[in-house]
């Protein structure tokens, strides 16, 4: 059995940067040869051997789960590229800036040849620091697409002062709390830090996101003024009107993985079109490792990861973003889960 | 007598023009086997995703995603009968009978005959899998949503929706144009009988059937997709319904082709872990031509029903001469 193929999934708005960011990727001396999959509205200009076109064509499942949907024409060609293996090391799936990312998400867990063939590596969204604010406040696609990100790329960020990017961090810190956020100009990140990074790999996916235990440690480092404090409450009451938000949970008792786990099920069974993604890191009593949870939708993946280490406080964080969400009610069901 | 041998990348197809067995691989060759292995025809520029014979019976159709469609002979000549541009030719259908080409490429099923297209018929998503009866003349195309048959060769042909909620892949036509059986994304296949438009549902699947075979008089179709070949009685008057299966090779691994043999009942069936089976219907009298290799993708049987030719993921290939 050969290894599965790493898939990077690049989102954002038109003009956020993703074609600049996609050439460099391609030209850059990693070593890493990219088949790429782009969509035919995309932006131009893409030199390289394997390029597809893309169709976005979402299928509903008939497997009873409403919001389970999937790119039917990635199937199609991710079968497509593996007559001829050999030919890529990776594959880069580019979308519109209109298009939602949960079917493409989806497509990754819902299909069994896609899923035996490769393995989601990351969600980048480029966000365009300049025109992000009004493109949240506008577009459900916009605000999903930060909902679904592993990965900011918070781009452009030459083009407006440090007050404006404080506050668009925290609009994106309240949709998004577990994207690692990467401040760039011209999208000039370190290509190591968006490639091979295993967001979706139960065994990487804490170690992506250093401030997923601290959720009080890292956002709010940029909101030193008072000002931005009033400007950042605005925007973030705004995106809760808009939709979508994010609930995070944490409890330092440990949680009854016989009680949990259902509770997951079911919560993502019923309201599984609300809940765009969850990630938690949970305690079991008697148990030294790390239980790690994770889910787009209605599917759930979820496996006992590294051990505790002495020093560290045994919490356990559920982490939502989705839309409809009552903190209150999903705090105590949450509470009510304990060990 | 077996032969096992090196095609160069995976196996995408294999077709026996008279004594040759003709492998097209995902490396967008054409290989040659009768006897020896000749040198590989580079017919396409990228990967080769779909082949059949040409209706003249003396030749390889390839489809590529260089967008070539490539006629290849024996002898190691290649030609290109059309170019769609970057798209990729997904499907390839061919008929000795009406002679007619069908060219499965995107949202659109291309008709050539002569060497040329001569119509297209547009869909409304992309195509999953296209399938001529045994004349050549009754064209299905599966789609999202259902199926769609026409006149192949009738231009204006609006033809018979089929409707079925989902995404549906690959499809059959039987011989005789009065069934139609499509797989779906959910591993189950739904079927139509015709003109009624009967809804069959055929489930139990643990993969998505890729492959189909119906035998020589058109009475079983056998499928792929499970721990063994799901053969389905499509004789009387109902068909399948209500019938149970029949069950050949019955093996841990899963089916991943099959092949009915055209002269006589034997079932070629190729599986997952890249054992190759000659089955009787009903799972008996069975003959291991190859053991473990990579999943077996492609199957052939020669005209006269004594050879068989396959190929695997992992770019081997093999023929065996059975009597």
């Amino acid at each position: 059995m050969t290894a599965p193929i790493p898939v990077t999934v690049l989102t954002g708005w038109l003009g956020a940067g993703k074609t600049t960011l996609l050439n460099r990727i391609l030209s850059e001396d990693h070593g890493k040869r990219y088949a790429v999959i782009v969509n035919e509205f995309g932006e131009i200009g893409i030199d390289n051997d394997l390029i597809v076109d893309a169709d976005e064509e979402v299928f509903e499942m008939n497997n009873g789960c409403v919001c389970c949907t999937v790119r039917g024409d990635l199937i199609r060609i991710i079968e497509g590229l593996m007559r001829r293996k050999g030919a890529f090391d990776a594959i880069l799936v580019e979308t519109t800036g209109l298009a939602a990312p949960a079917p493409v998400a989806q497509t990754f867990f819902v299909d069994a040849d896609v899923r035996e063939k490769t393995k989601l590596d990351a969600i980048v969204t480029v966000v365009d620091a300049k025109h992000a604010p009004t493109q949240l406040a506008e577009s459900a696609e916009a605000q999903e697409q930060v909902a679904f990100a592993d990965i900011l790329l918070l781009n452009k960020t030459d083009l407006v002062d440090a007050a404006a990017l404080s506050a668009l961090e925290s609009l994106l810190r309240a949709i998004n709390p577990t994207a690692r956020i990467e401040r760039v100009q011209k999208s000039n990140v370190a290509l190591d830090k968006i490639l091979d990074v295993g967001a979706f790999d139960l065994d990487r996916i804490v170690d992506l996101e250093p401030q997923f235990l601290s959720p009080d440690g890292d956002q709010h480092d940029h909101d030193h003024h008072h000002g931005h404090e009033h400007h950042h409450d605005h925007e973030k009451d705004h995106v809760a009107a808009a939709g979508i938000a994010s609930v995070s949970l944490t409890s330092e008792r440990p949680m009854d993985p016989q009680k949990l786990l259902p509770w997951i099920n079911a919560l993502t069974q019923e309201r599984g079109p609300d809940i765009l993604r969850l990630k938690g890191i949970l305690a079991f009593p008697n148990e030294p490792k790390r239980f790690v949870v994770q889910g787009v939708h209605m599917i759930v993946d979820g496996d006992t990861q590294r051990d505790w280490k002495e020093d560290e406080p045994r919490t356990s964080r559920l982490v939502f973003i989705g839309r409809n969400l009552d903190r209150d009610e999903l705090d105590a069901a949450f509470k009510a889960c304990a060990a | 007598m077996t032969a096992s041998f090196d095609i160069g990348g995976q196996g995408v197809g294999v077709v026996w023009i008279g004594d040759t067995a003709m492998f097209a691989s995902g490396e967008g060759k054409v290989v040659c086997w009768r006897e020896t292995l000749a040198a590989p025809i580079t017919a396409h520029a990228g990967a080769i995703l779909s082949a059949c014979a040409h209706p003249d019976g003396q030749s390889l159709l390839t489809g590529g995603d260089d967008g070539a469609l490539m006629q290849s002979r024996s002898t190691g000549e290649t030609s290109e009968l059309v170019r769609f541009g970057r798209k990729w030719i997904d499907h390839l259908e061919a008929s000795p009978a009406s002679g007619a080409i069908v060219a499965g490429v995107g949202k659109s099923a291309h008709i050539l005959k002569d060497g040329r297209v001569v119509h297209t018929f547009e869909h409304a998503s992309t195509i999953g899998g296209v399938s001529l009866d045994a004349k050549g003349r009754k064209l299905a195309v599966s789609h999202y949503g259902g199926v769609t048959v026409r006149y192949a060769l009738m231009p204006d042909d609006a033809g018979v929706s089929l409707k079925w909620a989902g995404s549906h892949l690959a499809v059959t036509l039987s011989p005789g144009a009065d069934y139609v059986i499509s797989a779906m994304q959910e591993l189950e296949l739904h079927g139509w009988r015709l003109p009624e438009k009967t809804d069959l549902r055929m489930s139990g699947y643990a993969a998505k059937t890729k492959r189909f075979s119906w035998d020589r008089r058109g009475r079983h179709l056998a499928t792929s997709g499970a721990p063994c070949a799901v053969v389905w009685p499509f004789h009387g008057k109902l068909g399948p319904q209500g019938k149970e299966p029949i069950l050949c090779g019955q093996r841990d691994a899963l089916v991943t082709h099959v092949a009915f043999n055209p002269r006589n009942d034997l079932l070629a069936i190729g599986y997952g872990d890249g054992a190759v089976w000659i089955a009787a219907l009903g799972g008996d009298a069975s003959m291991t031509l190859e053991a473990t290799q990579s999943p077996v993708t492609a199957l052939g049987w020669r005209a006269d029903g004594a050879a068989i030719a396959w190929a695997h993921e992992d770019g081997r290939g093999g023929v065996s001469l059975l009597s």
